[in-house]
């Protein structure tokens, strides 16, 4: 309540025109548009992996250890529903699978298949990889190698 | 730290209200004032909840209600914390009068939605989860329950058919709640036969878009004891919780790591354990939350809950009663009015006057009250004074 107006002036770290190391959250799904890669960030301090949007490592707690971090895309179908009732966002693509997603670097995600139409057309387990689209957030499709090996033995969810 | 009793508690009828959110959260709040045996120029704060208040071009709504209720000069503030808004509220009411700060406060939420059509009521829900990283993606909030329930069946073993018995169990409850949106029971094979909203979930295992208001007034009982006209209850742990908001971040999916935290401070604040608790109000948006709800809290062994309600043991007369009112399910979810109405419901069991779903002298109650995919959560214990 005492020192706050005492503080030095300092530089203020909002001040338009700084340019942060990290990207923006708009570039962890629009990054591809120039990078052709999916971007998130890294730890430098103990390795730690995200795709969301952060400023402190939640593993190390270390302030500015982040950097940016590209991702393969392939992975694992971790849980999954079929959208029937969607968002304004999404009026014309229903029904679709919503799904989270396990990458093959271990880091998580969460995507739509806009070409799954039933629920019986995809299982938790089955491999999927990421599509350079430009339609809304990340799209996904089944992968090429089929349901990637015995489900039963999918990632643990 | 000061005792803090819920002295009076009042709701509308949850479904679809005429008048306006601000007109519904006037009128509660003078019927839990006048129902607890005070008068508005005894509340020293009001905390409004009203989440989705700009769908009516309202925010700011404290002032208003004040207003209405002749007592302008009391501040208010709002709180927000998606659908636990109202519980988040209580705490906050509970913090100042059990610190001294305040010796009576008003709690009230209200919610007015039922002018919007499915699309943008959808939409809105949707605005208590991540944008950026799961709406963005083509989540709904029904989408993100299911793959909740998605996850609980593929590693539980979880059937359809035992959801479906929350579906049952809780629309029979809120058939004897003149207050709940909806009055009549539905079968299993109604709720088999219902249609996808996101598999693995039908339109019966989703909580209604509700219109509806609750307020609740706590007070310090050494200043107001004397006052009471209602069977009081005692507020005796007010916890909350948070977790990272995106499920996608999380470790487990088959739990929403708030409910346990704050469950577990709830208890260790309290004192007691969770054999005393006679009944519960838990948050069902869906049917597979009050699975998880169950076992986040500690009620059940992971992955036994749902064949527990199957089997009845939930039941208003079974061995541990569980949403009692029908629950967000059947009684009606006004996301804002929702944690003050799970009050309601306790102070009523507690006055016994819930009639057809009154449960056995009760003595201890828990409200779990979350918000969006428990990104927050709160627990209060109440107990009958």
């Amino acid at each position: 309540m005492s020192s706050k107006e005492s503080l030095p002036a300092g530089p203020n770290p909002s001040e338009p025109g700084e340019t942060s190391p990290l990207h923006s959250i708009a570039q962890f799904t629009h990054g591809y548009e120039e990078e052709g890669r999916l971007l998130g960030y890294a730890c430098r301090s103990c390795g730690f992996h995200t795709l969301t949007y952060l400023l402190v490592c939640p593993r190390c707690g270390e302030p500015h250890s982040l950097e940016d971090h590209p991702f393969s895309g392939e992975g694992r179908v971790l849980s999954y529903t079929l959208q029937y009732v969607p968002s304004d966002e999404f009026v014309n693509e229903a029904p679709y699978a919503y799904a989270l997603i396990e990458l093959a670097e271990g880091v998580r995600t969460s995507g739509w298949l806009p070409a799954v139409k039933r629920a019986e057309d995809l299982a938790v387990g089955d491999r999927v990889v990421w599509t350079k689209s430009y339609r809304s957030g990340l799209v996904f499709e089944r992968s090429p190698e089929g349901g990637g090996g015995p489900r039963a033995r999918g990632p643990d969810v | 730290m000061e005792e803090v009793w819920v002295a009076g508690a009042a709701m509308n009828r949850f479904g679809k209200m005429a008048v306006s959110g601000r007109e519904a959260a006037s009128r509660v709040s003078l019927e839990a004032i006048e129902g607890a045996g005070l008068r508005p120029k005894d509340i020293g704060y009001t905390f409004v909840s009203n989440a989705f208040g700009v769908a009516e071009r309202q925010a700011h709504l404290g002032p208003l209600v004040n207003t209405a209720l002749g007592i302008p000069e009391v501040p208010s503030v709002t709180v927000e914390s998606a659908c636990s808004s109202s519980s988040a509220a209580l705490h906050e009411a509970f913090v100042h009068v059990a610190g001294g700060f305040l010796d009576a406060a008003l709690v009230v939420g209200v919610e007015k939605l039922s002018h919007l059509d499915t699309l943008a009521a959808t939409s809105y829900f949707a605005m208590g989860a991540d944008y950026a990283f799961e709406s963005r993606n083509g989540a709904t909030f029904p989408g993100l329950y299911a793959t909740l329930a998605t996850a609980h069946m593929h590693r539980y073993g979880t059937r359809p058919e035992e959801l479906g018995a929350v579906a049952v169990k809780n629309h029979l409850n809120a058939s004897h709640n003149p207050h709940a949106h909806f009055q009549k029971p539905i079968s299993l094979e109604t709720y088999l036969s219902s249609a996808p909203v996101s598999w693995p979930l039908r339109l019966y295992d989703c909580c209604p878009f509700s219109d509806g208001a609750a307020a609740v007034v706590v007070v310090n009982p050494k200043r107001f004891r004397s006052e009471l006209t209602q069977v009081p209850a005692a507020i005796r742990a007010s916890a909350r919780a948070g977790s990272i908001a995106a499920l996608q971040d999380r470790s487990d999916l088959t739990s929403l790591p708030a409910s346990t935290l704050a469950g577990e401070r709830a208890f260790r604040m309290a004192g007691v354990d969770r054999s005393v608790v006679d009944l519960l109000e838990v948050h069902d948006c869906f049917t597979v939350a009050e699975v998880l709800a169950l076992e986040d809290l500690g009620f059940y062994p992971r992955g036994k809950a749902a064949h527990a309600g199957a089997e009845g043991e939930t039941a208003v007369d079974g061995k541990l009663p569980v949403n009692p009112s029908g629950g967000l399910k059947a009684k009606g979810h006004p996301v804002s009015a929702t944690g003050a109405a799970q009050v309601v419901e306790i102070f009523e069991q507690f006055n016994g006057r819930a009639g057809g779903r009154q449960v056995s002298g009760p003595e201890w109650a828990l409200a779990h009250n979350v918000g969006a995919t428990g990104g927050s959560c709160s627990v209060h214990l109440f107990q009958r004074v």
